[in-house]
């Protein structure tokens, strides 16, 4: 415990510097302003930000992305509450009782509990974040590379499977993103493959410009190709604390909501989306009066918000302790880690335990930062809803142009963002989930070399990965993750069958 | 069978794979370790994306077309992100040639009529302050070496 308080006593000497101080207020207000304006997420945000980091301290640059994280989750419930429409994914659930407790002139304390609920998430999280790292860095430094290659395949396949509408689709996206990660020389011996003999891959594919394409860029090109129009909730909004009752109402919602979120948000693939929607189906059950829910209660707007912001911390689990991402921000953030020249996993909190703790400080910061500039800036939020699309997107689009050039100096890297923009664009269009292709980008190279070196190790033998039982239940996981959908058909059919 | 989106882009990642697959036969397995090379991942993966391009092709072939997920895509909704993808191949060929300053401005008006936004004058102001803007800060402030093409020769 005295080890742990002294590891966190560091972490607050860094995160309270000036310099980080400053970094955590701009990523938590960017972060909520992003959350705010629908369409941008914090994927977006974070992915065309990274390239601005290069010149900054990591510790600094990761505060401040990890920032702009958790605040888009605070941002997103603004939109949701007052023009019906979800900031971020995150956030469809608040819309159920959010809007309505606004049209019923409750927007104040509906507004108010999403910023204390995400508050007490976003503590909550970070830690439970910290009880829970060092006992899993302790495993995963025993780890060699036939655990890391499960592990990875086991991220992808959750990741792949649980985002977008259907199992293959994800997992489509997920093997088309490793297969760009196999562009460029071997890990192992250097050989080129399918370069074309472009000079500018042979170090592979850049991972910035073909994230900026498949989210902002296409993003951009989506929101072209559908009208937008933004009806903002008129009335003013007033006392934004909630009242006794809602106090009352949400007692245990917190405390379970940010439960559900932390465990959702650690779980590879899983996401802030899912926590959201398990909190509130939760909720729903545990209530008293679950008819009523959808109409304007206060726990519906409590229990989404909490899990969501709770999640983002929870996911800062896989990637701190094992360097595998379980979102699609932490994917981003895993490589803007490899950019700055750091090896995100267990040797993290060794190596760098400035950077790690003083990350996990900072959050406790952004979470009181947060608390303290969402209630009264949320006039300021509400004006920034009023900013036209029109206006917003093409200045969004000069900002990825500067940012992937900004990377390498190198106008190929403009065309991978195109291109990968009208891809992307293509894939949302029909329901293909964008953010394994990041993950499967980012892993290939990692996955490649540990699965050869184990079976370097093994001489060839592949039953390395079924002899060392960490590896093997992983695999297993993974396995059994594939087989499910097709288990439950079966067992449904069963039961259809077995009454007559 | 009617070619919708998930066919076309099943049908399309199924042709990837085999692509993959051709291709990295080609290359020189080259190991001496006892382990696989340098096409095994490839081709795993090209033949993966055969199979499960080949599901979602024919999984929506044997699917009603009006099932969820299906996008219409009309000749309406594509003619802005059309214009747009033109708009940015042009200002990815101009950019070093003519220069951060001189290539962003026109593309800049270009894309924000294209998006819809009417007032000319809003039109110039917003191109012409945003480029200035982007290049004090990102290139000025942030030391982002962004080209300026035909101004080079007026800055030195």
């Amino acid at each position: 415990m005295s080890d742990l308080l002294q590891h966190l006593g560091l972490g607050f000497a860094v995160a309270l510097t000036p310099v980080n101080l400053l970094y955590c207020l701009i990523g938590a207000v960017v972060g909520t302003a992003i959350g705010v304006l629908p369409g941008i997420g914090p994927v977006t945000t974070v992915a065309m930000l990274v390239p601005f980091t290069f010149g900054m301290d990591p510790t600094a640059a990761l505060i401040m992305l990890a920032g702009i994280y958790y605040g888009s989750q605070y941002g997103g419930s603004t939109t949701a509450i007052l023009i019906n429409t979800p900031g971020e994914t995150s956030s469809v659930m608040t819309c159920l009782d959010g809007y309505q407790m606004a049209r019923q002139g409750r927007a104040g304390p509906a507004l108010g509990m999403a910023a204390i609920g995400s508050f007490v998430a976003g503590t909550t999280s970070v830690v439970l974040l910290m009880l829970v790292a060092r006992p899993l860095v302790r495993v995963a430094l025993e780890f060699g590379p036939a655990e890391y290659f499960a592990i990875m395949v086991l991220a992808l396949l959750t990741l792949g499977g649980l985002t977008g509408e259907s199992v293959a689709k994800g997992l489509l996206t997920g093997v088309f993103g490793l297969l760009l990660g196999t562009i460029g020389g071997d890990p192992l011996t250097g050989t080129p493959r399918f370069t074309f003999g472009m000079p500018s891959l042979l170090d592979g594919l850049e991972f910035l410009p073909v994230t900026i394409g498949l989210f902002a860029v296409a993003e951009v090109l989506s929101t072209a190709s559908r009208a937008l129009r933004q009806e903002v909730y008129a009335a003013p909004i007033r006392g934004y604390l909630p009242s006794r009752a809602d106090w009352h109402a949400c007692r245990w919602t917190l405390p379970r909501a940010s439960l559900i979120g932390f465990v959702v948000g650690v779980l590879p693939g899983a996401g802030a989306t899912l926590a959201s929607i398990l909190a509130y189906l939760a909720e729903k059950r545990a209530s008293r009066y679950p008819e009523r829910f959808g109409t304007g209660v206060i726990e519906g707007v409590a229990a989404p918000e909490t899990a969501n912001n709770a999640a983002s911390g929870g996911a800062m689990v896989p990637l701190l302790t094992l360097g595998v991402p379980g979102s699609g921000t932490t994917a981003v953030m895993l490589g803007a880690l490899m950019l700055w020249g750091l090896r995100p996993g267990p040797l993290l909190f060794e190596k760098n335990p400035q950077l790690v703790w003083g990350l996990i400080a900072s959050m406790y910061i952004g979470n009181v930062v947060l608390l303290i500039l969402n209630l009264p800036l949320i006039r300021l939020w509400v004006q920034l809803l009023r900013v036209p699309t029109r206006i917003l997107m093409p200045l969004i689009l000069l900002f990825c142009f500067t940012g992937t050039y900004a990377v390498s100096g190198n106008v190929f890297d403009l065309w991978v963002m195109v291109v990968f923009g009208v891809i992307g664009l293509i894939l949302q269009r029909y329901g293909f989930p964008i953010a394994p292709i990041v993950l499967g980008l980012i892993l290939a190279p990692m996955l490649e070399t540990h699965f050869r070196r184990a079976l370097i190790i093994s001489r060839g033998d592949y039953g390395i990965f079924w002899q060392r039982p960490i590896a093997a239940a992983l695999l297993a996981a993974a396995i059994l993750y594939l087989l499910l959908p097709l288990l439950t058909w079966a067992w449904r059919r069963r039961r259809r069958v077995a009454p007559a | 069978m009617s070619w919708d989106g998930d066919r076309i882009v099943g049908a399309s990642a199924a042709a990837l794979g085999l692509g993959t697959v051709v291709l990295a036969a080609g290359l020189r397995e080259g190991t001496a370790t006892g382990g696989p090379g340098s096409r095994f991942l490839p081709i795993l993966l090209g033949v993966l994306m055969m199979l499960l391009g080949g599901v979602i092709a024919l999984g929506r072939a044997r699917t009603p077309d009006d099932s969820p997920g299906t996008a219409e895509t009309t000749g309406s909704g594509l003619a802005r992100p059309l214009a747009m993808v033109g708009a940015m191949g042009c200002y990815a060929l101009l950019f070093e040639r003519l220069g951060f300053l001189v290539a962003t401005a026109p593309v800049l008006a270009f894309l924000l009529a294209v998006y819809g936004e009417r007032r000319w004058s809003v039109v110039l102001a917003l191109s012409v302050f945003a480029t200035i803007a982007t290049y004090v800060v990102f290139g000025l402030g942030l030391k982002v070496p962004l080209p300026l093409g035909a101004l080079e020769r007026w800055a030195y």
